[in-house]
């Protein structure tokens, strides 16, 4: 399958902060989900995608080009939504749409303006009156009124009531009707991934965890429900990470199969992410 | 770039501070070389005077609006990084924002030419000999240039403090403009007695420092963008 993104090593370093041999594939036609506590990683990934900054190390490739010497076409093929809204505020929706479509060649104000309407935007209020969820659906709108066929999203679903985020999930599984299309989601509402993600990418301290299909993700992991006495059967080899309650502990782990006699669920990518995160900061 | 230009206007308490106090700055040093022209100053008729100074003010705001003041709240709001990943190239960005600019501050000296032949009608008892004009229009161009200049170039040399920068760009220009405009209305004429040429150059020098400020400045936002 053909990737629309393909990070190869990657490296980039900062005074308090390096991303440290990232690689990362994004197949066509697929959503990839990509996690990580603050501070990860994600967005710093993110710029690398766009090609907003020089990076130390490593290859990025978007569309088969790199990413630092991106055509004008190919950044058109890549509707960006950042975790805050980036146009000025003084600005009234109908006066963005004049803005963008003398930014973007493929504009579609019709386009533009009927997702204005389906997420209830006012038109001539200022930007600086708008709400953080107000916000984020204008974000989103113009992400998708340039014809898009990659959208990377750094946290759109961020400050959004839940009725509306599953609207906007709901729309970015029509987006991927297309089969041509891929989503790349940085996210900490990790419940919108069990919807709508393929495979997921976990990223922690700025190095990659894993990249794995969303299912078998799930399928594999397992939280153990261990008394004292059944953690002390447990290889510590098979603890990915543990949290300790008052009458029990839960392990997180790759080999439940080993301990037939444990009680083990199925864990969410919620508690995947957590229980790696707090394994390492202990 | 169309859309650029609609982001042109300015958008910020700093750009508004700025923009004042280079029209203050300017108040001041008009009002020293003009009430210095007349026998006995006559302040309604320097008063007069201040309608056509809005005319100059028009074109510096516009002018200011499009370039390092805008560009605050540009890198505030994240606008800048959003269109770089349009593929609005940096360079290309920088070039036509400097340019506009200087397109901009030529419109504001048309103007005070206009404004000095409107004023030399109405209040002819306060307008400079005509040969003096000429010295007076490159004063503003070299006032302009330098101000704005200087206050591009504090905010790129105090790169994490840029208002900081600003403040300290606009109070030196106010000081300036009004130690000049005290002497010139004391009769010094510290100004008025220059060389055409050498004002001539001086400004043009400042102008040229203006976009080259301007210019690094944009090209500078990569960082911080990224």
């Amino acid at each position: 399958m053909e990737n629309v993104i393909e990070i190869n090593g990657l490296s980039k370093k900062y005074q308090k902060f390096a991303l440290d041999n990232v690689t990362l594939n994004v197949p066509m036609g697929s959503v990839m989900g990509f996690i990580g506590a603050n501070g990860a990683g994600k967005s710093t990934t993110i710029k690398a995608i766009l090609g907003l900054y020089k990076r130390d190390g490593g290859e990025v490739k978007v569309f088969g080009e790199d990413s630092e010497k991106m055509s004008n076409e190919t950044r058109e093929k890549i509707g960006v939504v950042f975790d805050t809204m980036p146009f000025p505020k003084n600005l009234t929706v109908t006066m963005l749409d004049k803005v963008l479509s003398g930014i973007y060649k493929t504009w579609d104000s019709e386009k533009f303006f009927a997702y204005i309407t389906r997420f209830e935007l006012p038109l001539k209020k200022k930007l600086s009156g708008f709400s953080r969820g107000m916000e984020m659906r204008l974000s989103i709108a113009a992400a998708l009124s340039h014809n898009p066929s990659l959208l990377v999203l750094d946290e759109p679903t961020g400050g959004l009531d839940p009725v509306m985020r599953s609207e906007i999930l709901d729309i970015f599984l029509e987006f991927m009707q297309d089969e041509t299309h891929s989503i790349l989601i940085s996210t900490h509402i990790t419940s919108d991934l069990e919807h709508i993600a393929d495979y997921i990418c976990f990223i922690n301290k700025g190095k990659i965890v894993f990249t794995e299909e969303r299912n078998e993700m799930l399928e594999k992991y397992r939280i153990m429900k261990c008394t004292e006495e059944d953690l002390q059967q447990v290889d510590k080899k098979d603890i990915i990470g543990m949290r300790k309650g008052r009458f029990c502990s839960e392990v997180l782990t790759l080999n439940a199969d080993k301990y037939p006699g444990m009680v083990a669920d199925a864990p969410t990518i919620e508690e995947i992410m957590v229980y790696y995160v707090k394994e390492q900061q202990s | 770039m169309k859309g650029l230009l609609l982001n042109s206007i300015a958008q910020n308490k700093t750009f508004y501070i700025v923009t004042l106090c280079e029209f203050a700055a300017l108040m001041a040093l008009i009002i020293g070389i003009f009430g210095n022209y007349g026998s006995n100053p006559d302040i309604l008729s320097v008063a007069i005077l201040i309608p056509y100074l809005g005319m100059l003010f028009i074109p510096i705001t516009l002018s200011e609006g499009i370039s390092g003041r805008k560009t605050q709240k540009m890198l505030q709001c994240g606008f800048l990084k959003y269109t770089l990943t349009s593929g609005v190239s940096k360079a290309k960005y920088a070039v036509t924002e400097t340019v506009e600019s200087l397109i901009y501050m030529a419109v504001a000296a048309v103007l005070d030419i206009i404004m000095f032949w409107t004023a030399g009608l109405l209040a002819p008892e306060i307008m400079p000999p005509a040969e003096d004009y000429i010295r007076i229009i490159l004063l503003f161009c070299l006032f302009c240039g330098s101000f704005n200049a200087l206050v591009n170039t504090l905010t790129l040399f105090v790169k994490n403090h840029e208002v900081a920068g600003l403040i300290v760009g606009c109070a030196l220009g106010l000081a300036v403009a009004i130690g000049i405009g005290i002497l010139e209305a004391k009769g010094e004429h510290l100004v008025i007695q220059l060389d055409t040429t050498l004002t001539a150059i001086v400004a043009i020098a400042c102008l040229a420092l203006y976009a080259l400020s301007t210019f690094i400045m944009k090209l500078r936002l990569e960082r911080y963008s990224g």
